[in-house]
């Protein structure tokens, strides 16, 4: 496994992962593209009705764990398939990013013996679940389920992605002064 | 206590229960002449005169207590192991009922070249276990949580259809680690990321809305992305994210009166009408006209309506588009050109 540690980290990153400044930068070929889009018309609106207390919709939902031991993880790893085949969740993959490690060379004696040195190490191995098209209350049961069962030493970041439509507020401005004057009237 | 050895032979029972031969070596802890594998043992709790051994000595030898065989002897192989292991606990060599060694053993003389079995090993007990998670763990969990798991509106099957009725996507962290503290500061990050498809603009607003929005727009995907992280608490970010949303887009319709003053430069687009390349034009077939004086600029476009349209659409392209198509727009220009002013190559 290819290791990841403080200093070659850097050297990783592909430079298509690296933000390009788009109008900074002033390259052709994006400012032609963006000069396509601005006579783009817009798409109309779905109406939707989000009753008061009704669900959350995920779009996505990562949960990455992170522990000392590859073992413990692939274990986790298990529960977690089985947990998701049995509430009807769909994990679409399992994504196994490189360990990372952090290195010290330190003396191995309290006083003077310059020669002599120890190497110490600790490993952080990842492990990532990517899961798709998760309500609300699914997604608190499973998770606050798998969190209730995460081993000793382990850590989880959850990264939800959650849908909601626009405001219905985002039209555009209405030209005449009077007409805004009797909306703000008949609203308060 | 001398380290105990019960050799383990499966036999295939009737009553489906583990049948154990005992070598020579010592029972495993079992003390006392008195007590033998059947017999009804009474409980005492501390030494009485009845139960004093042998004559009275001076220093009396440490009287342990009677320790009964381990549990795993009287496990049947069909038991259900989710009520003998019901909950996260670390591991117990009496209650486990399987052959787990752990440890390396370096020579002959270490254990006598054995493997280190699962009585008195710390280092199984230190190690995460997973005997509350078996299958039927789960399956037994998982039926009781169903109830309140949602499904999914079918409506919104593909990305595309996630789009099209919800289109913003609002990102949000959450962390759980063991450290003192429960508190992770990033977890006040919210990041809005939409299209502006169903955002109503014209020309000057979306121009105006891209320019303010800067380096959060993306011209391949037509995204624009917000990240909310100055406040300290989730909800004031996410506020703070929507009144961000909804003044950079109310900013973009209005006008400026500075605005005015924007140059060719400054233009986003080419605008032959207000380019000098028009001007130039209306010159020279001014010129070619006997009273320059009294044309109209107007009238003089349209009497050679086509040919002025495909030089205006060349040369907009030219200004517009990228190195893409640079050299046949070049050459469509070249050619404009010449069929404008009638002449050959």
């Amino acid at each position: 496994m290819f290791t990841r540690t403080f200093f070659n980290q850097l050297f990783l990153f592909k430079p298509s992962q690296i933000p390009l400044t788009i109008l900074s930068h002033r390259s052709i070929t994006t400012a032609a593209r963006l000069k396509k889009q601005l006579n783009i018309a817009a798409t109309p609106r779905p109406k939707i009705e989000q009753p008061a207390g009704s669900d959350e919709l995920y779009k996505r939902l990562y949960v990455e764990v992170r522990g000392h031991d590859p073992a413990v993880l692939d274990s986790y790893e298990k529960f977690v398939r089985l947990v998701s085949t049995e509430l009807d969740i769909q994990l679409t993959n399992i994504e196994n990013p490189p360990f990372f490690t952090e290195r010290w060379t330190l003396l191995r004696s309290k006083f003077a013996k310059k020669k002599y040195w120890r190497e110490y190490e600790i490993r952080t191995y990842y492990k990532k679940f990517h899961f798709k098209h998760l309500t609300g209350s699914t997604a608190s049961t499973f998770l606050e389920y798998v969190q209730r069962n995460l081993p000793e030493g382990v850590m989880m970041i959850v990264e939800r992605v959650r849908l909601e439509p626009f405001s219905e507020k985002l039209v555009p401005p209405s030209a005449s002064p009077s007409e805004i004057n009797t909306d703000q009237q008949q609203t308060s | 206590m001398s380290l105990a050895f019960l050799k383990l032979r499966l036999n295939l029972p009737l009553n489906n229960s583990l049948i154990f031969v005992r070598t020579f070596r010592q029972p495993q802890r079992s003390t006392g002449p008195k007590s033998q594998e059947g017999e009804f043992r009474t409980l005492q709790l501390y030494p009485t005169k009845t139960s004093r051994s042998g004559p009275m000595k001076k220093r009396a030898k440490p009287q342990y207590k009677e320790v009964l065989p381990p549990r795993y002897l009287r496990m049947s192989t069909d038991q259900d192991w989710t009520n003998v292991w019901p909950a996260a606990t670390s591991f117990k060599y009496s209650v486990v009922p399987l052959p787990i060694t752990q440890g390396y053993v370096a020579s002959d003389k270490e254990n006598k070249g054995l493997p280190m079995e699962k009585y008195a090993n710390t280092e199984l007990i230190k190690i995460p276990n997973f005997f509350h998670l078996t299958p039927n763990h789960i399956k037994k969990q998982c039926a009781a949580i169903k109830k309140f798991c949602t499904p999914w509106p079918e409506q919104l099957d593909s990305d595309e259809a996630c789009d099209y009725y919800l289109p913003i996507k609002i990102t949000t962290y959450d962390y759980l680690n063991s450290t003192p503290s429960i508190r992770d500061s990033r977890a006040r990050v919210v990041k809005f990321n939409f299209k502006l498809d169903q955002l109503e603009f014209d020309e000057h607003a979306r121009d105006k809305f891209i320019r303010l929005a800067g380096d959060k727009y993306n011209a391949d995907r037509d995204e624009l992305t917000l990240t909310a992280d100055k406040c300290p608490y989730r909800k004031q970010n996410y506020d703070y994210a929507q009144y961000l949303l909804t003044a950079l887009y109310f900013e973009s319709w209005k006008t400026e009166s500075w605005e005015q003053e924007r140059t060719k430069y400054d233009w986003q687009r080419y605008f032959w009408d207000e380019s000098p390349s028009r001007t130039r034009l209306l010159d020279i077939l001014r010129a070619s006209e006997k009273d320059p004086s009294s044309v109209n600029a107007q009238s003089l476009l349209d009497q050679n309506k086509k040919l002025v349209e495909r030089y205006r659409q060349s040369i907009t392209r030219v200004q517009d588009e990228g190195v893409e198509y640079e050299l046949k727009n070049l050459e469509d220009y070249r050619d404009d050109v010449l069929t404008l002013y009638n002449l050959k190559l």
